[in-house]
């Protein structure tokens, strides 16, 4: 019962982590990034250098790639994507180009594989098998991120810049929030999230140029499930598909797991195409619509 | 949308295509005759991306997926059975890849999702089913008895034979060439028709089009079926002009080669992805025998500078310079 | 354009209880309107008071929330927008839904591809850019046209289906003088063929011009209905204008 369980949170916390980041882009300036794996890449590849180069602890090293990943995606919102924001068909293809060119870059200058980092905390047993305390920490930290997001997205007013173009982008550009300010911002962060992720799991697979491939499927899948909504998306998509997940991979294997979530994300955008962000408005509103009614009827 | 009939760069350079096509063989060694074979097979993957990228708007990572599919479903058919089954193969191969684009077309566009999913869908399931080959090498993965080989893919498949006659070589070759071109004058007699009319306004703009009465997800399923069909097409002609599938074949990289032919072309250009396929393969191909590790960072930094700063493409570019110089020429005269 | 046979008694668009919410938002609420066969309305209202909205429950853009549409005595809450518009409804969009990236020509041929024969789309074409007087302009890209030429371009894709019920979302909006005179006999002159028409428009001085009837429309609730000059007299009116915008 406690694998069932370990593999689920496990599920979940990588879905979450590799998705949040590019949810919020998503969400918030209607742009998927296809370059979003690499942005992870970059994330692990400048983890292991500080620490197996620099020697600074995992900790310190983790924080880095995030913020390093979160300079590389400014940059590249000011160069490209700034100049895509009203041609989004174009923006998946010219972010694939750049996914294209910088992998194989890194395999350039890096060769095909990097020394990795051993799993940090040891483990634990129950029942025989065992686990490691790591992993634990990891949807603790998912935890975290989306608390942080709930805090940022319900009390700053950047947070409320985003959820009004969430809501309607032309209204929100047409009311004069500082488009452009606010979409660097969102690149910024959404990028430095994904190069956190690449940090965290850096321990637990093998670094690559195309390290960041093991995420993308699993990503793609939690946004499309998840909708515009980066919180209320990826917190349900991320802990049903981790559900789905989690089972197919104690079943049978992990590519199973994988085939499972882009099944079930391509039946339910059929009957959901707003995905959980969607489904949780219309309830939202029907609740409010309903308050409404009897409130009337009482007065 | 140029007139076929019309005097202009672009039909001139179709009628000069069609005629170095036409010659090749004549003055070419029977080798050089079998390579450009393969150029013009790619030609329908190129194809498949303009009708669903370049006239309907719709991006999609998975026309090499599709273009694996007919060429594995043609592999596995024609290996099932000693008879003279590759035409049945080759049928079964483009339907079959047709029906998995509908299908997966069916759930994307009746949902109504956001239409720049359509890439990740596509991504994915190209990942996907390439990932599931690779690890079909164990011996309980048989289709109607063949072996699906996992990473190795499928060898020997027999050539595509009409009755007695086997094509090969230089018959293969205007056997292709023949298709390529008949889909392509189908193309530019489409985009003067009434479905090439509703394919670009879903195009500019779904939300009017809808306003105007068009069925905008049945005909954007519809496309997508048809460019899945072609695909599929190539791809059968592919695996019965080498011979071999590998899981390669039905890769997110080919989808991306392909993508760069078209837009380089000019996607919406149907004569420029033509050219273009060709010169490209055959450039590329020069390229590759000096192995160069650039050649992926160029292809992915010429797709970001293309899209950016040439949305329309280099050849279609062209051709609108040489008809303006041109008609400048004549009003001067 | 053929004049359409008409019966002054018969329901054309009736709308029944009719909201829409958005988020948490009453754009429309229980909103209720009946338009007679030939009958030119105009819809309008402070800014915000939910006119477009109504209109693209009318056209099947948004789906209602709750309530009823009918069209030509037929139930269309729930058909899709494609479906409205081949039973004989066409709208003029308030920011112009045009094919901004193609030729004047194709505008109307893309409009016109699901009602005409293959024929005669050419002469159709012809008699509609006629009718709203492009003719002169020959076939240019659209996005190179003036902000009117493509108001009346949209007119005339949205006539292209010879439709029975014409939406007008503010046809003069950006207009000169002498444009808005000449969409105003445009829509007097379409309506008098038989042609039902139901308009927003800001412009009173357009709205006093042509129009009969009229719905104002305050906070997502119908206000007033009525003939015109009835309805700019009276102070309630005038009170919500003035207080608002």
């Amino acid at each position: 019962m406690f694998a069932y369980f370990y593999q689920f949170i496990d599920s979940v916390s990588f879905l979450v982590l590799a998705a949040l980041g590019m949810a919020i882009i998503y969400g918030m300036m209607g742009i998927t990034n296809m370059a979003q794996g690499e942005l992870i890449m970059i994330g692990a590849y400048v983890t292991d250098l500080t620490v197996n180069l620099l020697g600074l602890p995992l900790g310190i090293a983790i924080a880095c790639g995030a913020l390093f990943s979160g300079v590389v995606g400014l940059i590249l919102d000011r160069l490209v994507v700034r100049h895509l924001y009203d041609r989004p068909l174009d923006s998946i293809v010219v972010t694939w180009g750049l996914s294209i060119a910088i992998s194989q870059l890194t395999f350039i200058i890096f060769g095909s594989s990097m020394k990795g980092i051993a799993i940090p905390f040891g483990s634990f047993t129950v029942a025989g098998k065992s686990y490691s305390y790591y992993k634990l920490m990891l949807i603790a930290i998912a935890l975290v991120l989306i608390i942080a997001t709930f805090v940022v997205f319900k009390f700053t007013r950047f947070g409320l810049h985003s959820r009004a173009t969430m809501q309607n982008r032309e209204i929100a550009n047409s009311l004069g929030v500082n488009a452009d300010r606010m979409n660097a911002g969102t690149f910024m962060l959404g990028a430095a999230l994904a190069g956190l992720c690449g940090g965290l799991y850096l321990p637990a697979m093998a670094l690559t140029p195309n390290y960041g491939d093991s995420f993308l499927v699993q990503s793609f899948v939690t946004v499309l499930v998840g909708g515009a909504d980066p919180l209320i998306g990826t917190v349900f998509a991320g802990g049903g598909l981790g559900f789905v997940e989690g089972i197919l991979d104690m079943r049978l294997n992990t590519f199973y797991g994988k085939i499972g979530i882009l099944l079930i994300a391509i039946l339910f955008i059929r009957i959901l195409p707003k995905g959980f962000s969607g489904l949780y408005n219309s309830v939202q509103m029907d609740i409010k619509t309903r308050r409404n009614k009897r409130g009337g009827a009482l007065a | 949308m140029k007139k076929i009939r019309e005097l202009c760069t672009e039909n001139l350079v179709a009628i000069a295509m069609l005629l170095f096509t036409v010659l090749f063989p004549v003055f070419n060694s029977a080798y050089k005759v079998d390579q450009f074979t393969g150029f013009y097979i790619t030609c329908f993957l190129s194809f498949s991306i303009v009708l669903i990228w370049g006239y309907t708007g719709i991006f999609s990572f998975g026309q090499a997926a599709f273009y694996g599919i007919g060429a594995y479903t043609y592999a596995i058919v024609s290996l099932c059975s000693d008879k003279n089954l590759t035409i049945v193969a080759a049928l079964a191969g483009t339907l079959i890849a047709g029906l998995a684009a509908t299908l997966l077309g069916y759930f994307i566009f009746y949902g109504g999702v956001d239409e720049i999913f359509t890439g990740i869908i596509t991504l994915c399931v190209s990942i996907i089913l390439e990932t599931f080959i690779v690890q079909t090498s164990g011996p309980e993965y048989k289709i109607l008895g063949v072996w699906i080989g996992g990473y190795n893919g499928l060898n020997s498949i027999p050539k595509l034979r009409i009755g007695n006659f086997t094509l090969t070589n230089v018959a293969l070759y205007f056997f292709v060439a023949a298709v390529v071109f008949a889909i392509y004058f189908a193309f530019r007699y489409m985009t003067h028709s009434n479905i090439g009319y509703a394919l670009f306004g879903i195009r500019e703009s779904k939300t009017r089009s809808e306003l105007f009465g068009f069925k905008t997800a049945k005909l954007q399923t519809l496309t997508f079926g048809v460019s899945g069909a072609i695909a599929g097409l190539g791809g059968v002609l592919f695996s019965a002009w080498s011979g071999y599938v590998v899981p390669s074949t039905l890769s997110v990289g080919n989808s991306t080669i392909a993508v760069v032919m078209v837009a380089l072309a000019g996607r919406k250009n149907i004569t420029g992805a033509l050219v273009m396929t060709v010169i490209y393969s055959f450039i590329t191909q020069k390229l590759a025998a000096s192995g160069n590790v650039f050649s992926d960072v160029i292809l992915g930094i010429g797709l970001v500078l293309i899209v950016m700063f040439m949305p329309d493409g280099l050849l279609e570019e062209l051709f609108k310079r040489v008809d303006f110089f041109f008609k400048k020429r004549v009003a001067k005269a | 354009m053929e004049k359409k046979i008409i019966n002054p008694q018969k329901d054309i668009l009736v709308l029944d209880k009719v909201s829409k919410q958005f988020g948490g938002i009453q754009a429309v609420e229980d909103f209720s309107m009946t338009m007679k066969e030939g009958e030119l309305r105009c819809l309008i209202g402070p800014n915000g008071a939910g006119k477009t909205t109504v209109f693209k429950m009318v056209m099947g853009v948004y789906m209602a929330s709750s309530g009823r549409i009918l069209f030509k005595g037929e139930d269309i809450t729930s058909l899709k927008a494609s479906k409205r518009a081949r039973k004989g409804m066409s709208i003029k969009m308030q920011v112009p839904g045009v094919y901004e990236e193609m030729t004047l020509r194709e505008n109307i041929r893309i409009a016109a591809e699901n009602y005409v024969p293959k024929k005669d789309l050419e002469t159709e074409i012809d008699r509609l850019i006629e009718l709203v007087h492009i003719k002169d302009l020959g076939n240019p890209l659209v996005k190179n046209m003036s902000h009117g030429q493509q108001q009346w371009l949209e007119i005339a894709m949205a006539l292209a289906s010879n439709p029975d019920l014409l939406l007008l979302d503010e046809p003069a909006a950006g207009l000169g003088p002498e444009e808005t005179d000449f969409t105003a006999e445009l829509v007097t002159e379409l309506n008098n063929q038989g042609l039902s028409i139901l308009f927003i428009e800001h412009d009173m001085n357009f709205v006093k011009k042509i129009a009969n009837d009229v719905t104002v429309m305050y906070y997502g609730k119908k206000f007033v209905e009525g003939p015109i000059d009835e309805v700019v007299n009276n102070p309630e009116v005038i009170r919500i204008y003035l207080g608002n915008s």
